[in-house]
């Protein structure tokens, strides 16, 4: 008798949905947009944390990265202060230090045959594969040799491999920055995502003497020195600060003219971007489902108002107050619900932009799912319960005039 | 089966009080067909909205089967109507997004009798109404003469003992009127106790009993 019952109202819930079904698409798209952009930060926060995670993973616990230039400086504005002599002595002279990982880099552009690509290109040593834990798909990486002789290899990253060598094996070609003629001797790994806006795969690796002296013009100052150390990474900080405030002859009242970053401060950094991205789609998200709930509230009333006659012809044949209320209750709260289906199916689309244009990868899990269709419930109850309890509440006499 | 007893009922507008039914004694048994008569405003319709327990009077008392329901509250009111009594309005009342059989099916959503095979018991209602093969049509699509046998038969669905109708001939033409009013009487033959109301003589004439009603007070 239930059963048949509930099928009963359920049928009829269904037929006045698709009667009224131009109000039905406005109050799904709405409830959608609020409970999408909610889904998206769900999931955009889950990959964020994920991503910054990876990036700790990366950078190491145990690492620290120096840059030239100090506080005073931004960061395109930085000078060069940071020598090869540095470089040797937080080697040779700081305790705990087992691994310095020069680097320099600009940007140019890459060519082979009629292709071009400009690309990010790194000079370093054979101890930064090692460091990153990253090594080519295919191919060798260059050696201690090759630094020291200056030679012109290389090894692609696997977007530039993509771009400039489709579907050709590269290894043993020889691509072209600016006039140096430079070997090809190995494909990285596609690493995937980036770090800010570089695409992490989107660069060539090679000797760092080779790009220091043969494709810019600078034989003495570095522009990044990666170091680990066994030691405490704060003393080792420490001690490093002296050694080249020592070495660049600093005054006691004259500012550091470098900067360290730990794994910890580059979370801090990552964190505090996808943060602010968090704060203004969640802004946007809740205002967009508050807006749609006084939609859906508002076409609710004007669906009653429309619907008097019905409510008093259920009254009439029986129909108590909370069957009434029960009814537009039900009608609500089906329609909120397709908007939170719908509102992961848009987050699904966004995901794809906020992956492609932001960087940060959407994950789908069953709790953002869970969360969309509770939203989208809370939004049927509090803006549907006001009026289906006034559509209850209509005398039937007035219903039916 | 129906008793009123000095049933009064005052509506406020505004400031005033104005007093619709001013004393009414009324006795129906089972099994009668009633036209209650009257021009508007003479208080018929409120009078036939007091007997369908759609309204409450303000002051006498009303038994229904022996029972006094006059000032019941509203979910039991809303049984009793669900379990006693079938309405047809002048308008048909027809809900547009459901189909014939479905409008039909409507008032088994809210009894608690146990109808069995309600489907073909609607089936066979809307076929005695000469609606067969029109089960499946929406309101929009029927005829008013049409549209108003569906209502008949919405009426039948849950074994009412009673049948009030508002002006159920209002809306359509005198042939159809006809064959709406021949439905009634046929539904008396069969035990049906029928309320109707209307100000039109010709349909008055073929109830069993007239009741006029004048200015709140029932006058013959």
């Amino acid at each position: 008798m239930l059963v048949r019952r509930s099928f009963l109202m359920f049928k009829e819930v269904f037929a006045a949905l698709s009667f009224y079904r131009l109000r039905l698409i406005f109050s799904v798209l709405s409830i959608a947009l609020g409970v999408g952009a909610i889904a998206l930060i769900i999931g955009g926060i889950d990959g964020a944390t994920r991503r910054v995670n990876e990036i700790f993973e990366m950078f190491g616990p145990d690492a620290l990265l120096i840059v030239p230039g100090g506080e005073k400086f931004s960061i395109r504005m930085r000078t060069n202060t940071l020598t090869w002599k540095d470089v040797r002595d937080i080697r040779d002279h700081v305790p705990g230090v087992y691994e310095t990982v020069p680097m320099h880099f600009t940007r140019d552009i890459v060519r082979y045959k009629s292709k071009k690509w400009q690309t990010f290109i790194v000079g370093t040593t054979p101890q930064y594969f090692f460091s990153w834990k990253w090594y080519p798909a295919s191919g060798i990486i260059f050696s201690h040799k090759d630094v020291i002789q200056r030679r012109a290899v290389c090894l692609l990253g696997a977007k530039v491999k993509e771009e400039l060598f489709p579907d050709e094996n590269p290894i043993g070609k020889t691509v072209l920055v600016g006039r140096l003629p430079l070997k090809v001797i190995g494909v990285m790994s596609a690493r995937g995502g980036a770090i800010g806006r570089k695409h992490i795969d989107d660069r060539i690796i090679l000797p760092i003497t080779t790009l220091m002296t043969r494709i810019l013009n600078e034989d003495r100052y570095v522009a990044a020195l990666r170091v680990r150390t066994h030691a405490d990474l704060g003393q080792t900080k420490e001690d490093i600060r002296l050694l080249l405030r020592h070495n660049h002859k600093l005054g006691p009242l004259a500012k550091d003219d470098f900067d360290m970053f730990t794994s910890s401060e580059v979370r801090k950094i990552l964190q505090v971007i996808s943060s602010s991205l968090i704060l203004f789609l969640g802004t946007a998200g809740l205002i967009a489902l508050v807006v749609g709930g006084f939609i859906l509230a508002n076409l609710t009333y004007l669906s009653i108002k429309q619907r008097k006659r019905e409510i008093g012809v259920r009254r009439a044949y029986g129909a108590r107050q909370r069957e009434i209320a029960l009814l537009f209750l039900s009608e609500i709260i089906l329609t909120t619900v397709l908007g939170g289906i719908g509102g992961i199916g848009l987050a699904l689309i966004g995901g794809i932009f906020l992956d492609k244009f932001g960087q940060i990868p959407m994950i789908f899990s069953a709790k953002m799912c869970f969360l969309a269709l509770f939203l989208s419930l809370s939004v049927g109850v509090v803006f549907g319960l006001r009026p289906a309890l006034n559509a209850a509440r209509i005398h039937p006499i007035e219903a039916i005039k | 089966m129906i008793r009123l007893k000095g049933i009064k009922k005052a509506f406020s507008i505004g400031e005033r009080d104005i007093e619709v039914l001013k004393g009414i004694d009324l006795h129906i048994e089972k099994g009668e067909f009633v036209a209650i008569m009257g021009v508007s405003g003479s208080g018929k319709s409120t009078l036939l909205n007091i007997i369908g327990l759609m309204d409450r009077p303000t002051s006498g008392e009303y038994w229904l089967r022996g029972d006094r329901v006059a000032h019941l509250d509203d979910d039991r009111l809303s049984q009793l109507r669900n379990a006693y009594i079938g309405f047809v309005f002048q308008q048909f009342y027809l809900i547009e997004y459901l189909n014939a059989l479905e409008n039909v099916l409507l008032p088994l959503l809210y009894t608690s009798k146990n109808i069995p095979n309600p489907q073909r018991k609607a089936l066979a209602l809307l076929e005695k109404m000469g609606l067969k093969g029109r089960s499946k049509s929406r309101p929009s699509q029927l005829s008013g003469g049409e549209q108003q046998r569906v209502a008949i038969a919405r009426a039948l669905i849950n074994d009412p003992e009673v049948i009030l109708a508002d002006e159920p001939t209002g809306q359509l033409d005198s042939k159809t009127a006809s064959e709406i009013m021949s439905i009634f009487a046929q539904l008396n033959k069969e035990g049906k106790t029928i309320i109707m109301v209307t100000h039109d003589p010709d349909m008055a004439a073929k109830a069993k009993r007239i009741i006029k009603i004048k200015d709140g007070l029932i006058v013959g």
